[in-house]
């Protein structure tokens, strides 16, 4: 009896005495002791990963019960009691109630990560938006079908084989280009032809973006879905906590990032860059119009389902993800300054920065809104975006 | 029966939000994405009006719309001088500011657990309790809106509407400010939202956030696209065409679960193939070009 008591302070005999007393059974007594001892010391590894939207799970915080305690502090009774939908909406705690020493660094490490997938869609999107003029809001369908078609295909391989893994890969990126292709080919190409407006681009992209969207709800059903990378356990570095997934996300993005630059700076690509300036002018210079908008929501594409796939191991991905991360991706093209590289990645961070702030000091929710202030910031001040180039009035 | 009388009840509500979609973009040519923003802060008004207050529901419905005309002024501040998708995009960027205000607000709005128990209306002692009564107060509502909408369309003003849509210019050159015309229609267009928002929230006693949002918005244009830009009529029978659908698609024996994506994929493509082959829609005088 005496090894499975804790040792609290209390004596031996003071204990089996409140046994004895009360009649307990021994477990009810050994809570009672421990609520009236001081928690013990936090461990060094003991963190809770929360699950939270976004980034913010990354954010190592108590542990639940001294959460609960903090929460019940903190919030009307109405929100504590509520104790069906306290899964659903994760209410954010007032700072002081967060323990990180170097939550300043943590905060600006998740942005850089966050921020580095980001401008690889937004990227995808300033060039399909630049070549194609379409404001391509069926890039988050694209986005979702990455990730859809990636798990789908891990269902014909075995688990855990890395071979077979890389087939289901490649097979998901050539399933997206497939799917650009066709979207290209069907829907922009005509309209193109027709020099419809760009509001009706946009309504025809609106179309592409729900039809996709609740084809795979349709398949695969409404729920968060999301994969294990069992990748070991997360390191810490100058006391920011790095999870391996996010590590890899950093170097992928990274590597994409670079190679997408890489490309924009060969000679092909002036092609591209006069196509973006004047589509006329470079057709009758011998610019093959047709191929590049093709390249364009190729590469485009590719970028958005390997975000998508990086994110579907991280946060997980649920059918109507696609919406929310291209919208934050076209702000960062326009706040960037139309056909800027530079700019968007600056725009990008800068986004993402502003979301992981707005999600730690306010809520999740608050994102998109924050997002779309700092749009309509840009459009009342500075309309022609943060880096841009200085052209004639006729241009315009 | 009562289901007959809850889609009539539908159908009035969208019949409102599409006429006041039609006045933006099918005579002033201004695609606005802020609809169901509109109609969301009009229904938010309303109840917390009559759950919390306990005012009657007329003066509630006035001041609803008297506060959406407040509202839309930040809309015609940001995004009056921007045209075409610029346009689109800011009143997208509001849409989702006040969807995220009306999400996040949790002391005024109740946030997503959103506000229940909103009285059915009242008017002179008269409590329009049940269905048929809701439909009968619904069809006068709409009925108003639909002559208002006729007389305006009628009158020298919609004239003016269209020749800002067509040509700036030249309305320029006549000495009318463009500016001012399409502000105009976005207050008209913002304070008849409020009513069908009214509606919805009194008739389903019970109002979340989710209601609110840019598929909603997405779902008005649409609307107005299938029946027609720039006609009373076209509108009618793009509200009508969009809440029949599905009730159609109901007796085909579709499982709940399946019906609802399939909807939107039926829309979705209606949508992209009107987009495609016949940009006037069903009796449309205009389209985007």
């Amino acid at each position: 009896m005496t090894t499975l008591l804790p040792s609290n302070g209390r004596t031996f005999n003071q204990t089996v005495l409140t046994t004895r007393q009360t009649g307990q059974n021994l477990l009810t007594n050994r809570q009672t002791l421990l609520k009236k001892t001081k928690p013990p010391p936090r461990a060094k590894n003991e963190i809770l990963w929360l699950p939270a939207f976004g980034t913010s799970r990354f954010l190592p915080r108590y542990k639940p019960t001294h959460e609960k305690a903090a929460r019940a502090k903190f919030y009307p009774r109405f929100v504590r009691e509520q104790k069906t939908t306290e899964n659903l909406v994760l209410l954010p705690l007032p700072k002081t109630c967060y323990y990180n020493q170097s939550m300043l660094l943590q905060l600006i490490f998740n942005s850089i990560v966050a921020g580095l997938l980001l401008s690889a869609m937004a990227m995808g999107f300033n060039l399909i938006f630049n070549t194609t003029k379409v404001f391509h809001l069926a890039h988050g369908a694209i986005y979702v079908c990455g990730a859809y078609s990636l798990m789908h295909f891990l269902t014909f391989f075995e688990r855990g084989s890395t071979f077979g893994w890389f087939i289901a890969l490649s097979f998901s990126i050539l399933f997206v280009i497939l799917l650009s292709w066709l979207i290209e080919l069907l829907i922009y190409r005509p309209l193109s032809r027709r020099n419809a407006s760009q509001a009706i681009t946009l309504i025809s992209s609106m179309g592409v973006y729900i039809f996709l969207v609740n084809l795979i709800a349709l398949i695969f059903g409404n729920e968060t879905k999301f994969l294990n990378p069992n990748l070991g356990d997360s390191i810490s570095f100058l006391n920011i906590i790095i999870v391996p997934i996010q590590a890899v996300q950093l170097l992928t993005a990274a590597v994409f990032l670079i190679a997408v630059l890489w490309i924009s700076n060969s000679k092909k690509f002036l092609q591209v860059r006069a196509m973006m300036s004047n589509e006329t002018v470079a057709s009758v210079m011998g610019v093959n119009s047709n191929a590049i908008r093709l390249f364009a929501m190729v590469l485009g594409s590719i970028l958005a389902a390997i975000v998508a796939i990086l994110r579907l191991y991280d946060t997980g991905i649920d059918p109507n993800a696609g919406m929310g991360i291209t919208l934050s991706a076209a702000v960062a093209v326009i706040i960037g300054g139309g056909s800027s590289i530079r700019g968007t990645i600056i725009a990008s961070l800068l986004i993402a920065f502003l979301q992981t702030t707005t999600e730690w000091f306010l809520s999740a929710q608050w994102k998109e809104g924050m997002t779309f202030l700092l749009l309509i910031i840009v459009i009342l001040w500075r309309t022609e975006g943060i880096v841009s180039f200085k052209m004639r009035v006729e241009e315009k | 029966m009562n289901y007959l009388l809850h889609i009539i009840i539908i159908c009035e509500i969208y019949l409102i939000l599409a006429l006041a979609m039609n006045l933006l973009g099918g005579y002033s040519g201004l695609l606005s994405l802020t609809q169901a923003a509109f109609y969301g802060i009009g229904a938010y008004i309303t109840a917390l009006l009559l759950t919390k207050v306990g005012v009657s529901f007329p003066l509630a419905l006035s001041v609803a719309v008297f506060f959406n005309l407040i509202a839309c002024i930040p809309v015609i501040w940001f995004s009056i001088r921007l045209r075409d998708l610029f346009f689109a995009l800011s009143t997208l960027a509001w849409q989702i500011v006040v969807f995220s205000l009306l999400y996040n607000w949790i002391s005024v709005t109740n946030g997503p657990f959103g506000i229940s128990g909103i009285p059915k209306p009242e008017m002179f002692g008269f409590r329009f309790g049940s269905l048929g009564e809701f439909a009968l107060l619904g069809g006068v509502i709409t009925g108003i809106t639909l002559i208002f909408f006729i007389g305006l369309h009628r009158t020298p003003l919609s004239r003016l509407f269209q020749g800002v849509r067509d040509d700036q210019l030249a309305m320029m050159t006549f000495g009318k400010k463009p500016s001012y015309y399409k502000a105009l229609a976005i207050l008209i267009s913002s304070g008849v939202s409020a009513v069908a928002g009214a509606l919805f929230a009194t008739y389903f006693s019970y109002i979340d956030p989710t209601s609110f949002t840019l598929n909603e918005s997405i779902l008005i244009i649409s609307m107005v696209l299938i029946g027609g830009l720039g006609s009373v009529k076209g509108s009618v029978a793009g509200a009508l065409f969009y809440v029949l659908l599905p009730e159609a698609l109901r007796f085909v024996n579709i499982p709940d679960a399946v019906a609802a994506n399939l909807r939107m994929m039926i829309y979705a493509l209606i949508l992209i193939l009107l987009v495609m082959y016949r940009p006037h829609g069903f009796f449309g005088k205009y389209k985007f070009e």
